[in-house]
């Protein structure tokens, strides 16, 4: 399978954060969820991608280009998806997309004109008085009116209720079904992961944890639960966010095989991508 | 491409269009009120004319950075787009040049309506535009590097100046008239507007580079 996003060795300094040295991959044809507490550095990471924050170190390759010297080539070829306030607020949709539309050679009227009646927007509406999942859905017809091959989208769902979240994946899902090579998104909603994403990438505190498939993570990891007593230095270290309280122990593991071995007692159940999530970045075991 | 842009900055302040067409035609009008009883007002179109330029092109671009300001990331959005950086600025260039040739326009009815008001020769004209992009070549790499809060001391230093008024700003320059006019006058009629419109294109030139340049290191 082709990589349709390649990041290798990212680096990005700012005073306070640095993204450190990332590297991760996008294959070809799959919903890549790129998942992080706020502040991790996923927009970070989006912007350098997209040129909008420069780069320290390394290199980004879309489609098998570089980002920086085929920028204009690369832009034309996917669509982007930021929060809502991406658009000048005093603009109504037409002229936002009179302006936006002509940078596109493979823009499509037609299929902007589809979509907006699909999402029930009127294009004459200021977009200073379309809610928060009205600018989502502009921002996605914006995004797919172009006949682009890659979607990255920060942060899409936050903020929006269940129904428009639940039909903003839908619309994803529909994109890869009708021909979109892959989605990049952004998210510290995880839930949304568990309906749409084929891979995930976790960062936090500017450094890559893991990328896996979605399916290879969740068949993997254990959410681990049992009496404090059966607890040991060795077994210690086969779970993750350990949390100890008086009723017992609760963590998560990768070591589901070796666990079942060393402590045949305890409780393993199915972990969700959030259980998964949290015993990486939620710090380190605790003994409370 | 680049009239996307250019029309980006004129959707951006529609509203305020028609303010910015009344102020251009409101300068020389006030001037041939406040100046009907006089001589004066032949040999003055010049300073008429820099007026207007001046006032249209710091209420045009301080209305389209204030927008801006107010939707700081749709500057990112468009540059997430197939849109060249330098495109972004250079459409803020063309606008400005845009805005000056309406002032020529304005002033040139103007002048045709009401007889004692000169038309404006060459050199005249690109005294006001040497001006205006002196203002405006300052104050665009300032705008973009610093954002419009610190640019507006520019703006304000040059709404203090204006504020004196044209009869004060002629009383001013007065002395300076005479030596103005006899260089105008005594020079070669071709050498004055060269040298004019070589340094105004030349400060036009060298302000839009200094911008793409400070524009291509931004973080958006």
């Amino acid at each position: 399978m082709n990589n349709i996003l390649e990041v290798n060795g990212l680096v990005k300094r700012y005073p306070a954060f640095s993204l450190d040295n990332i590297s991760f991959s996008l294959p070809e044809g799959c919903v890549t969820g790129f998942i992080g507490a706020n502040g991790a550095g996923k927009t970070t990471t989006i912007r350098s991608i997209l040129n909008l924050a420069h780069k320290d170190a390394g290199t980004i390759k879309i489609f098998g280009l570089d980002t920086v010297k085929h920028e204009q080539e690369i832009k034309d070829r996917i669509g982007i998806v930021m929060d809502g306030s991406y658009f000048y607020n005093e603009l109504s949709m037409q002229d936002m997309k009179s302006i936006v539309a002509p940078a596109y050679s493979k823009w499509s009227d037609a299929d902007y004109r589809s979509y907006m009646e699909k999402f029930e927007l009127d294009p004459k509406q200021k977009i200073s008085t379309l809610s928060k999942g009205m600018r989502m859905k502009f921002a996605l017809v914006l995004a797919l009116s172009h006949q682009a091959e890659l979607l990255i989208m920060d942060e899409p769902t936050s903020g929006l209720d269940p129904l428009v979240r639940s039909q903003f994946l839908g619309i994803v899902m529909d994109y890869m079904e009708n021909g979109g090579k892959g989605v990049f998104f952004s998210t510290h909603i995880t839930s949304d992961l568990d309906k749409i994403a084929d891979m995930l990438v976790l960062i936090d505190g500017g450094k890559i944890i893991l990328q896996q498939s979605k399916d290879d993570l969740l068949d993997t990891f254990r959410i681990v639960k049992g009496n404090v007593a059966l607890l040991n230095d060795q077994n210690r270290q086969l779970i993750r966010g350990l949390k100890v309280s008086s009723f017992g122990f609760t963590g998560i593991t990768d070591h589901v095989a070796k666990m079942k071995k060393e402590l045949p007692d305890v409780l393993l159940e199915k972990a969700t991508i959030e259980d998964i999530m949290l015993a990486y970045i939620g710090g380190g075991n605790d003994d409370r | 491409m680049i009239a996307n842009l250019v029309k980006k900055d004129f959707l951006l302040v529609k509203k305020s269009i028609v303010g910015f067409l009344g102020i251009s035609i409101l300068v020389p009008l006030l001037a041939i009120i406040l100046m009907r009883n006089t001589a004066q007002i032949q040999g003055i179109g010049m300073f008429i004319f820099l007026y207007m330029v001046i006032l249209m092109e710091l209420s045009f671009m301080q209305a389209v950075a204030t927008e801006e300001e107010k939707s700081q990331k749709a500057t990112a959005l468009l540059c997430a787009a197939p849109y060249p950086r330098k495109s972004y600025v250079i459409a803020k260039y063309i606008c400005y040049l845009i805005s000056y040739g309406v002032c020529v326009a304005v002033y040139s009815i103007i002048a045709a309506v009401y007889p004692r008001l000169d038309f404006l020769n060459i050199a005249e004209a690109l005294v006001g535009f040497l001006v205006g992009t002196i203002l405006y070549g300052v104050y665009t790499p300032v705008a973009i590097k610093y954002g419009i809060t610190k640019a507006r001391l520019v703006f304000t230093a040059a709404i203090l100046l204006m504020s004196l008024g044209p009869i004060l700003t002629i009383k001013v320059f007065r002395s300076d008239i005479t030596l103005i006019l006899s260089f105008m006058q005594n020079t070669s009629g071709t050498l004055v507007p060269i040298i004019l419109g070589i340094a105004g294109v030349g400060i036009f030139l060298i302000s839009m580079i200094v911008s793409i340049r400070i524009f291509a290191k931004k973080e958006l």
